[in-house]
């Protein structure tokens, strides 16, 4: 097909590693990256688990190599996106602003955009510390593409958990209308008390190491990073001679129209972007070897998309499971750095392990892969993500 | 004292979850709060159990096991009455 | 494929919601740097269940959009788009201020569900049962843009044929004040801000519309004015149009003393183009572009650019080919082109 949209670069960075090898590492040793707040000053420090990155603001700093005077520009946020942007953009072969003519664009995506910084800083009216600017939503994403040399189009979305989802969309769509030859999406966001006094607003948080799809789960555990890919037409990566991890064969949007946070019953939001992706990637739902699932742990999510997936699959479910109990539930970075899983997944041929489950849901009776498998072919997975607002989305990637 | 109490609730949830057009009066003791009654959501229960903690210190950890006092304001009276501080 | 304006909604600082014609006595120029939006009966638009919980910025989104459709006559849209720059800001700060207030104990959940930018479209679609594609785009003042360029993508595409899809913004007090705090309030211009929403029933189906949408380009930078040119003239020649088949400008200027250079220069190269401008009605905010098309449309059903908007009469007297243009502070240039049915 001459259309196809090709996977050329991943970057990822959280609770399990700071780049994408680091990140395969734990994958492959059942390392999680959650565990007690370290770096967030909370009342409630002692109270929750979290994926929090083994990184403070000073050493994101560090890291991405940014000057003294640079600091008061960026937020956790930015220095996250920086970082997983930096890596993929490099991982697909080029270099920063060298482009060779080609049209390289940059789709971001967060809840909170630079909430980290504003909410230490708003209530003093510290405007020196530049939350003003930092906390929009659109502005990390402004400050990467600057970092990056990227000067073609660049947005920012915004749908809570399935936001890295649609910024992929997004991405694939303007790659489809000849509008960009390549470009960066992904989704970020950071730990924050915001996020996590809301969370615990809505008591859906685990005060232990959380258990997607399991009859005695708990509620979720909050993480925080950003995961990037490089999504090239097959005519720029062809002409280029670009490596190809695989290609993103489908995907889609849907919305739940149930509830403004609880999905529905019937799991129809979530039937329909699977089913709506599926037709896209023109594969039966026998042909799905894996399923990177939302499953936050939350009692509402798992059922609600365990009903989904027997609705779309019946009796032929593959194996399945959700790698947030490994780093926790980063929010609009999800889909991002699941997505960069799930190509990992087809690229070594893994079927992630869902950590922490014991017992299946009773309602559901379906269990997900419990140990890491690697020794089947991995040619096509399927990614689910689902926000706040009804927002569902699925990405299909195949070899 | 029960029937303050109650009265006292009505006008708390109509403060509490923006019960726009609805007085006290319009809310009967022993009708269901939850679904067909008032129609409440699963959101309203979260910001009553916030009341609960905040109002009259009693705190819910688990938010089912609040469902069953939060199924009128007779048996939301009888639940504080009976737990508070 | 053709892409067509069923209807178009508006809330603004003026008299702009639920009109069949817009401006009809000359409308007051506000004196103040902050003005909020005029509300309608909100109830007339939003199920009682819903509102209540509502925040100012989601009563003027859903009763926007839902007058919208009403307008187009269509039961449903497939999909919803909406651009945001600040998102729900009153529900966002609230929920800071209850964090602070309370030290992080016994918060009340309602205004931090109601925080998140796709609140808004997410409330619309609960509203209607619509169950299409439902995206927020949240990139400052070119947020609305991409919503219309990810909108015309998926008709395109096929995924939808009616699509409703806006833009909205508030005022909030607290964000005034940093604005005035940090220096963004030029005492020398005559530049105010306000909010509002405009939202538009897209449809590859005519029916009864009067305009069609063409084209959309989204660019960051100009190095200069060449460049602008430059960009000009290579967006009209790519839908086959020069300079001089213009007929109408809608410029985003906004009484920016130190930015409105680009928007001259843009009336010096469409000479024969009439030119009306709408910011010192309505203001500015990062979601004004979508005003902007609102009048372009209805401009365009009306063939009657009126005397408080028209800041020059044009060679054509007809409304036919209308160019929006917007920028802010020199950056985030968007083109929109329509064209009258």
């Amino acid at each position: 097909m001459d259309n196809k949209i090709l996977v050329t670069g991943i970057g990822v960075i959280s609770a399990i590693g700071n780049s994408v090898p680091e990140n395969l590492s734990s994958l492959r040793s059942a390392q999680s990256g959650i565990g007690p707040i370290r770096y967030l000053e909370t009342v409630h420090k002692n109270d929750f688990m979290v994926g929090e990155l083994q990184l403070s603001n000073d050493d994101l700093c560090e890291f991405m190599e940014i000057a003294a005077k640079d600091k008061i520009k960026h937020s956790r946020t930015s220095l996250m996106t920086l970082a997983a942007a930096r890596e993929a953009l490099m991982d697909c072969g080029l270099a920063k602003g060298e482009f060779e003519g080609r049209r390289v664009g940059f789709i971001s995506a967060t809840t909170v955009g630079g909430m980290d910084k504003s909410e230490n800083h708003y209530h003093s009216r510290d405007l020196a510390s530049g939350f003003v600017r930092t906390h929009s939503t659109g502005d990390s994403g402004e400050r990467v593409a600057e970092c990056l040399g990227i000067d073609s189009y660049h947005t920012t979305l915004s749908t809570a958990c399935s936001s890295a989802a649609n910024a992929i969309m997004h991405g694939a769509r303007l790659i489809n209308h000849g509008k960009l030859d390549m470009v960066l999406v992904g989704g970020v966001d950071p730990l924050s008390r915001f996020t996590l006094n809301g969370f615990n607003s809505l008591m859906i948080l685990d005060r232990e190491w959380c258990s997607p799809f399991d009859e005695n789960r708990r509620g979720l555990n909050l993480g925080e990073g950003a995961g990037f890919v490089m999504l090239e037409s097959a005519a720029s990566a062809e002409k280029r001679g670009a490596q190809v991890y695989c290609r993103l064969a489908g995907y889609a949007n849907a919305n739940d129209a149930y509830h403004q946070t609880a999905s529905s019953p019937d799991g129809d939001g979530a039937f329909r972007s699977m089913e709506k992706a599926l037709i896209m990637s023109g594969l039966k739902p026998s042909e799905i070897d894996y399923i990177n699932v939302h499953g936050t742990g939350t009692s509402n999510n798992d059922l609600s998309e365990g009903v989904a997936l027997k609705r779309v699959f019946g009796n032929h479910l593959p194996p399945f499971s959700s790698t947030k109990s490994f780093t926790g539930h980063t929010l609009g970075a999800s889909a991002g750095i699941e997505a960069v899983f799930s190509i990992l997944a087809i690229k070594q041929g893994l079927i992630y392990p869902n950590l922490n489950f014991r017992k299946a849901i009773q309602e559901l009776g379906i269990s997900p892969a419990e140990k890491l498998i690697s020794d089947r072919t991995v040619n096509n997975v399927l990614s689910n993500s689902f926000g706040f607002g009804g927002n569902n989305s699925t990405l299909i990637f195949s070899k | 004292m029960s029937i303050d109490l109650r009265e006292k609730l009505k006008g708390e949830l109509i403060e509490q979850l923006n019960l726009e057009d609805i007085s006290p009066a319009d809310i009967e003791s022993s009708a269901a709060l939850f679904g067909d009654g008032l129609g409440l959501d699963s959101i309203d229960a979260l910001e009553i159990i916030v009341l609960l903690e905040k109002e009259y210190g009693i705190k819910i950890s688990d938010p089912s096991a609040g469902k069953e006092a939060m199924a009128s304001i007779d048996s939301l009276a009888a639940f504080i009455e009976k737990n508070r501080k | 494929m053709d892409i067509y304006i069923l209807s178009s909604e508006a809330i603004s600082c003026q008299d702009t919601f639920d009109k069949n014609e817009l401006f009809v006595s000359e409308p007051e120029l506000p004196s103040g740097r902050f003005q909020k939006s005029l509300s309608p009966d909100f109830k007339q638009y939003i199920d009682a269940r819903l509102i209540r919980r509502m925040s100012g910025v989601l009563r003027m989104g859903v009763a926007t959009a839902a007058s919208c459709l009403r307008r187009a006559g269509l039961e449903k849209p497939d999909s919803i788009i909406v651009g945001t720059g600040l998102g729900c800001m009153d529900d966002t700060v609230k929920f800071l201020n209850l964090m602070f207030e309370n030290m992080e104990q016994m918060l009340n959940p309602t205004p931090f569900i109601q925080s998140t930018h796709n609140t808004i479209a997410g409330q619309i679609a609960l509203m209607m049962g619509c169950k299409g594609h439902n995206l927020t785009y949240s990139q400052k003042s070119l947020s609305f843009a991409a919503g219309l360029l990810d909108a015309m993508m998926v008709l395109r595409d096929g995924e939808a044929q009616n699509i409703l899809v806006g833009g909205i913004d508030e005022l909030h007090d607290a964000v005034n004040e940093l604005m005035e705090l940090s220096g963004c309030v030029n005492p020398k211009d005559t530049t105010f801000y306000s909010e509002g929403a405009a939202f538009f029933l897209l449809s590859t189906e005519r029916g009864a519309s009067s305009s069609r949408l063409l084209d959309i380009k989204i660019f960051h930078k100009v190095s200069d004015e060449a460049a602008l040119k430059n960009e000009l003239s290579s967006f009209l020649e790519g839908n086959n149009l020069s300079l001089e088949d213009i007929d109408l400008l809608v410029s985003g200027e906004n009484g920016s003393s130190a930015y409105d250079g680009y928007y001259d220069l843009l009336k010096d190269e469409l000479r024969e183009s009439s030119v009306v401008r709408y910011k010192h009605l309505t203001g500015e905010h990062q979601s004004a572009t979508a005003f902007g098309l609102f009048l372009a449309a209805r401009m365009i059903e009306s063939q009657r650019a009126e005397a408080f908007t028209l800041l020059r009469q044009g060679r054509n007297k007809d409304i036919g080919k209308v160019l929006l243009f917007n920028y802010s502070k020199n950056a985030d240039f968007s083109f929109i082109l329509l064209q009258k049915v």
